[in-house]
């Protein structure tokens, strides 16, 4: 039983990964937490399921759904990133927070706040056995894609000039516009990026959670400690804190007493930021006096 | 000079409007309109809902209103968005009273948001009517001014169980999956309660946080392991997440829901996955064909709003309004909050609205006691008892 609900914790671990991934490339880049993640995603979400349901066929869904992801992320850029870069964290915290809300309200105006939507997924969820486990092609299909997003975004980031650009804009964006790299068209990019991993994660978990306009917000409230446990800013660290919150929570439903269950991610947060403040991934920081 | 007069002025104002006020008795009172307070989800995770209710009351008001009001006076109702969250909940509620300046308060949805707002009406001697929650701890301990008008969810545990039994089922093995709050942990009680009366035992009760990623493999992999054969579900919304999970891993234990998995877009939502799901209701469903309430809901429906789906929680609303309509009416024509309080307490097998008979008194704030069990058949919930208590 335990080897069954560690993977239902890992496909769900996956999804928060992707949503984490997404805030850690944004803020990384650009040094803004980005608390309308979880809304971004759903809203791609929502554009793929009205798509799949006019029956044009999953690949013409997922292809519109990830257009207009590209297309949310450049609209995120300009509105808030290029005025916000620079200007203090406070401000920028708010500004997200608020874009949160107007984007939850605005799918819940278009797609009504009343209604959830479900659908069968594209493949079976019915468990089979594998070896000593019992997997659904569902559940291969969310780490299968996972893997494969998280392997493109790895070979784009190190293979690719331009990935080598982002990167060394997240390093230090003054050294980097010195040398000439045009650090606007890097912030798109990785807007962009970032929008496209969590408009994955969305078509990924809505055959299992459905759509509804809170949706996202449930999803940030594990991604964004997901992405504190890995070491904020590290690529890596929001994929294994991701996958180490989904088991905790799927083991913790089952095995941990009710009074605590619920509270169990946040202690691991707190233990985490005790004993290693930079995360698991994180290298820590000493300044100089 | 001028300054006398400027002063002089704003207290004649001030005490023309403390008298206005004074003569009429009680705020949101006026000689043609009573203002009421409603506070809903309108945004939040059941907002799926609390539009229904809103939309249910108001069609029964704007019959009343416009068959002449209550002793003459139009009903109004003003309504906020609590987005199942107690504290916004209370924040509305003073809103309501302060600035607003409502009568009464009426049909607040949820367990937590509506207790939240138990200590300032009793502070404030504001008649809180219907709250939307069956929780057993909205009349138990009867509170002055708050009027329950559902069978609480502990019994309707005991009713399922005592319904199971019935039909013959032997040695259940039983399993909860609960909303981890006061909705949640009612349902628990009662079920529990219920189990033991017929020697049954509970193999496992999983929490669900509510608020949190609906992801039930889990829970349902540990029931099923645990040889579960009937698996109570105090949920909402989540409760279609739960079969369509079950159905797609291919678990078929009898699940049994409350109240407000009794909702036919619940098995709608479900598709295949709900057939044989077992509910029950503490009011005849909308699509009742004879009782008079539900025919007036029907009527009224198609009159005001053709557009509109019938749904179990849009007659919810339409039966709380008819509920608080004849407490107005027993009122008596000088309406005060303290006469409302009278007037629901002279309330006695009142039978007007779809609920089985309603009945308040001094230190009596229960409404019903008995429910109707329902099962899906072709993707509706259909009767299988007519009212029953425990």
């Amino acid at each position: 039983m335990t080897t069954q609900i560690i993977t239902y914790g890992i496909t769900l671990g996956c999804v928060y990964a992707l949503v984490a991934l997404g805030l850690v490339l944004i803020y990384r880049a650009t040094e803004i937490v980005n608390f309308a993640q979880g809304e971004m995603m759903m809203m791609s979400a929502y554009m793929f399921f009205t798509l799949y349901s006019m029956e044009k066929g999953l690949f013409t869904a997922v292809i519109g759904s990830l257009l207009f992801a590209v297309m949310l992320g450049v609209v995120m850029n300009t509105i808030i990133s290029r005025p916000l870069i620079g200007k203090p964290i406070f401000a920028q915290i708010m500004a997200t927070i608020a874009l949160s809300i107007v984007l939850r309200s605005l799918t819940g105006v278009i797609w009504t706040h009343e209604d959830f939507f479900m659908y069968p997924p594209p493949v079976s969820m019915k468990p089979m056995d594998v070896g000593f486990l019992q997997i659904s092609p569902y559940q291969i299909a969310i780490v299968g894609v996972s893997i494969i997003l998280v392997l493109l975004l790895y070979l784009f980031l190190n293979l690719t000039r331009f990935g080598t650009a982002i990167k060394a804009t997240s390093e230090n964006p003054v050294a980097a516009q010195l040398m000439g790299i045009p650090i606007k068209r890097i912030y798109i990019a990785v807007w962009i990026l970032s929008s496209l991993v969590s408009a994955v994660a969305g078509m990924l978990i809505i055959p299992q959670f459905g759509l509804q306009p809170m949706l996202g917000s449930r999803l940030l409230l594990m991604a964004l400690p997901a992405a504190v446990l890995g070491g904020f800013g590290k690529l890596e660290g929001a994929i294994a804190g991701g996958l180490i919150l989904g088991v905790l929570e799927s083991l913790a439903t089952v095995y941990l007493p009710t009074s605590i269950y619920d509270i169990f991610p946040w202690i691991i947060l707190i233990l985490m930021l005790l004993i290693r403040p930079d995360g698991l991934f994180g290298t820590p920081v000493r300044k100089r006096v | 000079m001028n300054k006398t007069i400027h002063i002089a002025g704003f207290f004649l104002i001030l005490a023309s409007v403390a008298l206005g006020v004074g003569s009429k008795g009680s705020p949101g009172v006026t000689d043609n309109e009573i203002l009421i307070g409603n506070i809903q989800d309108l945004s939040g995770p059941m907002a799926y809902l609390g539009g229904e209710l809103k939309h249910g009351a108001e069609l029964y008001f704007r019959h009343v209103n416009e068959s002449g009001g209550v002793y003459g006076r139009k009903i109004k109702m003003i309504t906020e968005d609590h987005q199942y969250n107690p504290a916004m909940s209370l924040a509305a509620a003073k809103k309501l009273l302060d600035r607003d300046g409502v009568f009464c308060l009426f049909n607040v949805i949820g367990t937590a948001t509506a207790s939240a707002l138990f200590n300032l009406v009793e502070e404030q001697g504001v008649p809180f009517i219907a709250p939307a929650s069956n929780a057993s701890s909205m009349s138990d301990p009867p509170k002055k001014y708050v009027f329950a008008t559902d069978t609480p969810y502990d019994a309707q545990g005991r009713i399922l169980c005592n319904y199971l039994a019935q039909r013959g089922d032997k040695n259940a093995k039983i399993g909860i999956i609960y909303q981890d709050d006061d909705f949640g942990k009612d349902c628990m009680k009662g079920v529990k309660e219920g189990a033991a009366s017929h020697g049954w035992k509970i193999v496992g009760a999983e929490p669900f946080q509510r608020g949190s990623a609906p992801s039930f493999g889990p829970h349902l992999t540990s029931l099923r392991n645990k040889g579960a054969t009937h698996i109570f579900l105090g949920l909402v919304l989540e409760t279609v997440h739960v079969l369509r999970m079950a159905e797609a891993v291919g678990y078929s234990p009898q699940f049994l829901g409350f109240a407000p998995s009794s909702d036919p877009r619940i098995a709608q939502k479900a598709g295949t996955a709900a057939e044989g799901f077992i509910s029950n209701i503490y009011m005849v469903p909308p699509q009742h064909p004879e009782h008079p309430a539900a025919i007036l809901y029907r009527d009224l429906l198609q009159k005001y709003d053709p557009e509109h789906q019938m749904g179990f929680y849009n007659f919810y609303g339409f039966a709380a309004a008819q509920v608080l309509v004849e407490g107005l009416n027993l009122a008596g024509p000088d309406l005060t909050r303290e006469g409302l309080v009278m007037g629901m307490e002279k309330m006695k097998e009142f039978r007007g609205s779809p609920h089985p008979s309603i009945t308040y008194g001094p230190g009596d704030r229960a409404g019903g006691s008995k429910t109707i069990v329902l099962q899906v058949k072709d993707g509706t919930p259909s009767p299988v008892t007519r009212f029953v208590g425990e």
